[in-house]
């Protein structure tokens, strides 16, 4: 049993009270004049970044809402760098009309929180969320035309950047047609290993060996969002204005994208994405947009990578678990869930052979 | 069930009491709480998985074994040690079957008893506990 009065007297800051005076004076120390910081809150959404929305109040005025997100070093896709979304974040906002927050300050070293973190604007609008099979209203969601034609345009956008040469080269270096997929398998692989520095589920072994087995030369390598589905952006009046969450963004294969924005896991059924958006339009306003065509074969490839980074997660998750570090009870949750993940990680598996 | 079930105890423990009790002001809840932990506490050193759970994996595994043409460990009459080399022993097989690196083409028979028996092994430990609802959690 551990010695919690020990563990407590550790905390890092941004898990105290403590938070708001540190917040406030790093702002000062950046913007070279007392800032004061109030109405914090931590919101529940996501499990990964930890992500506080807070008020900021110069002293020569200017009120402003701004998010700070955390790092959490035993957090989900833990160890995190603010690196990919401020690379992305930069790039986007220059290059591209793709809605993305402002990175105003950011850092990868602990001492100022504890934990790396992103300072970034505020999004106007609110998150739209799966709609489950069973829920309880059947209602259509009445803005689902639209936002999936945004959905599907914004996506374009991003596979469309032109990113060689640019600094998101650095999110996947000398990625080719050739090597993506591979590589992605391997991160994830690598997410998931254990004590013996590989893979210890049999059935995490059997699917790495199968997706090495299995995985296409990719027609060109594109920036990927990495987590783009409904729940990681905002719908303000009818349109999307944010797209969030983009710690996984790097270089691959478009199908990737295309196929994790269609899983189950996220609500997803055989006609649409997670239960509001139209599955079948999403595809050919993406096609219209982007000049690509979707292969189906392909989508169902990248259904089985998605599944087995749902599942790498997990397994990363329970080598925290083990080691006594995790905090948020709700990753324990997730641990729970790991033979249900596996076994539908097996079933993609025989659907895509 | 690769964790021993203590961890998931401590892993509420420290959650409740860095992350909730420092939060609940009102005297009764913080009671309750405690009275919780305590519970908690007691409960586990009682805890472990059980045994009908490792049975069920240890057989889905002994017989893909045997349908591979394998010898299935027996751990000398100890089920956790039998259970840990049927492990070991299957992921030798899985190591085998794509040893040849980019071949795609897997015998349909071998592929076959990997699959039932993986899914043998993970339903027994999906039969045991509900899904999640993770709405409630966001």
């Amino acid at each position: 049993m551990r010695d919690e009065s020990a563990t407590h007297a550790r905390l890092p800051v941004w898990r105290t009270d403590g938070l708001a005076d540190r917040l406030a004076a790093y702002l000062t120390d950046q913007m070279r004049e007392p800032v004061a910081v109030s109405a914090l809150k931590r919101f529940t959404a996501g499990l990964s970044w930890v992500t506080v929305l807070f008020v900021m109040h110069p002293s020569s005025g200017g009120v402003r809402e701004a998010i700070l997100r955390i790092g959490d070093p035993n957090g989900l896709l833990a160890p995190y760098s603010t690196l990919p979304e401020y690379l992305t974040f930069t790039t986007l906002n220059a290059e591209t009309a793709v809605p993305v927050p402002r990175v105003l300050w950011h850092s990868d070293d602990p001492a100022t929180f504890g934990a790396p973190f992103l300072i970034v604007t505020r999004l106007r609008g609110e998150t739209l969320l799966p709609r489950w099979p069973g829920a309880e209203t059947e209602v259509p969601y009445p803005h689902a035309k639209q936002v999936t034609e945004d959905f599907a345009t914004h996506l374009a956008a991003i596979h469309g950047c032109a990113w060689r040469g640019t600094p998101i080269e650095a999110l996947t270096p000398g990625a080719t047609v050739e090597t993506c997929t591979h590589r992605e398998i391997d991160r994830w692989s690598m997410h998931a290993a254990g004590p013996s520095g590989g893979l210890e589920d049999n059935a995490m072994r059997y699917a790495a060996g199968w997706l090495h087995a299995h995985a296409p030369k990719s027609d060109e390598v594109v920036l990927l969002h990495g987590d783009y589905r409904v729940g990681n952006f905002l719908v303000d009046d009818g349109r999307i204005s944010g797209l969030l969450d983009w710690e996984l963004t790097h270089l691959g294969d478009p199908h990737e994208d295309l196929a994790w924005a269609a899983m189950r896991t996220f609500g997803g059924t055989r006609t649409t994405l997670s239960g509001l958006l139209d599955l079948q339009a999403f595809q050919e306003r993406y096609t219209a947009a982007s000049g690509r065509q979707v292969d189906q074969h392909r989508v169902r490839y990248f259904q089985v990578l998605g599944q087995f980074k749902m599942a790498s997660m997990l397994v990363g998750t329970e080598q925290r678990l083990r080691n006594g570090d995790l905090h948020d009870i709700r990753l324990a949750v997730m641990v729970l869930q790991k033979a249900t993940t596996l076994m539908g990680m097996l079933k993609m598996i025989e659907i895509a052979a | 069930m690769t964790l021993a079930l203590t961890l998931y105890f401590d892993a509420i423990r420290s959650s409740m009491k860095a992350e909730v009790l420092p939060h609940v002001q009102h005297e009764h809840a913080r009671s309750q709480l405690l009275g919780a932990l305590d519970v908690l506490d007691k409960l586990s050193a009682l805890s472990d998985w059980s045994p009908a759970l490792q049975a069920e994996q240890n057989a889905a595994l002994s017989q893909g074994l045997s349908e591979l043409g394998e010898t299935p460990e027996t751990g000398d009459g100890e089920p956790a040690e039998a259970l840990a080399g049927n492990e070991t022993a299957f992921a030798r097989v899985i190591a085998a079957v794509f040893a040849s690196g980019g071949d795609a083409a897997l015998p349909a028979e071998t592929e076959a008893i990997i699959h039932k028996s993986l899914r043998a092994y993970l339903a027994a430990e999906r039969s045991r506990i509900a899904a999640a609802n993770y709405s409630a959690m966001t």
